[in-house]
């Protein structure tokens, strides 16, 4: 069994898991990264969800299908971690569905499985119809020890906004994360 | 099978209008959209993955049922109620439709898996179906969420 499991992300869904829900975040994290000739179908390779996400991403696509696909993968995110009927769900609905697609530049996890305990790498989906190398974890933690790594996320290169470089760099509390998402991130 | 048979159930234009002229209302059912999504994207084993359980979606729902209801109940007060209870009935009607169509494509693939001796439970007719639906759950959101923001691009022009 491979060591590293990678997971594709849009910015936006890290922002909400580090932000909005306490630096617990939610993947599926797949192995390795292009997993060529091997059973992941497609939503399990990382290489191809990064391809998928980068490419509409970078041509600014407004019709993407991915990016639709992201919105509603990040909603989810969102009933999972907020109470129906707050205000908090709903503020995070409109960015969901209204946010500027900038917030949707890919980045990918890196976690160290052997560092996971057993249980909590959960097989299922194509890991279990077709034996992919595929888990969902659904609290990797930020913080000491760190559970995961971030790659590629090269804002300067990418020439992303400054606030995007803003909260990657952390120092907003949830509420001035929120404010800073509507004000700059709304279109 | 047709294209058709596993398309989702669009609600009506003046549904669809009833439905974004409402925070509460467009909150309510595009929830629902996004979990009827999760039900069945991971049988297109490309479009992404099921976040919740079957079990967690049919609660979630059941949820959205209960609050649709106290809306009808509340729209019994109002002014033009006979309208508004009216369209609520079809918003609960149209999510029970898609989600019974989710339901029936995860039974062909549950069907298929019992027949299988190769033990890959998800078909070709699966995917298939699973693809056309997950497509038009996807299409149905774009044009809710484009519909939604031209309303609150409307409410905030001075002359309206």
């Amino acid at each position: 069994m491979s060591r590293y499991y990678y997971s594709t992300q849009p910015f936006l869904a890290w922002c909400f898991n580090h932000y909005f829900y306490g630096g617990v975040h939610f993947a599926w994290v797949g192995a390795p990264f292009y997993p060529y000739r091997l059973p992941n179908p497609t939503s399990s390779s990382p290489f191809r969800i990064y391809q998928d996400l980068y490419e509409p991403w970078k041509d600014r696509d407004r019709f993407s299908r991915t990016i639709a696909q992201m919105r509603l993968d990040v909603r989810k995110g969102v009933i999972a971690g907020t109470n129906p009927r707050s205000l908090k769900r709903r503020r995070l609905f409109r960015l969901c569905d209204d946010i500027s697609q900038v917030f949707f530049y890919p980045i990918v996890y890196r976690v160290d499985v052997d560092l996971i305990a057993p249980v909590r790498l959960e097989l299922g989906g194509s890991g279990e119809e077709v034996g992919s190398q595929e888990f969902k974890i659904v609290d990797l933690h930020e913080g000491q020890p760190n559970e995961f790594d971030i790659l590629f996320a090269d804002f300067q290169v990418e020439g992303v906004p400054s606030y995007m470089l803003d909260l990657w760099n952390g120092g907003f509390t949830e509420r001035q994360a929120l404010e800073l998402l509507e004000t700059k991130g709304l279109v | 099978m047709n294209q058709h048979e596993f398309s989702p159930r669009y609600p009506s234009r003046p549904l669809m209008q009833f439905i974004v002229n409402n925070e509460g209302r467009y909150e309510l059912y595009t929830e629902a959209i996004t979990l009827l999504h999760d039900l069945v994207v991971e049988l297109t084993n490309m479009d992404g993955k099921s976040r919740f359980t079957p079990q967690e979606i049919n609660r979630e729902l059941e949820a959205i049922d209960q609050r649709l209801i106290g809306a009808q109940i509340r729209a019994a007060g109002s002014s033009n109620h006979t309208s508004s209870r009216q369209k609520l009935v079809e918003v609960r009607q149209n999510i029970d439709e898609n989600h019974q169509l989710a339901n029936r494509i995860r039974n062909l693939n549950a069907d298929f898996a019992a027949e299988s001796v190769y033990n890959k439970p998800t078909s070709e007719l699966t995917q298939n179906t699973a693809r056309i639906f997950v497509s038009g759950m996807m299409s149905l959101y774009t044009t809710l969420r484009i519909l939604h923001r031209q309303y609150a691009a409307l409410k905030e022009t001075p002359d309206n």
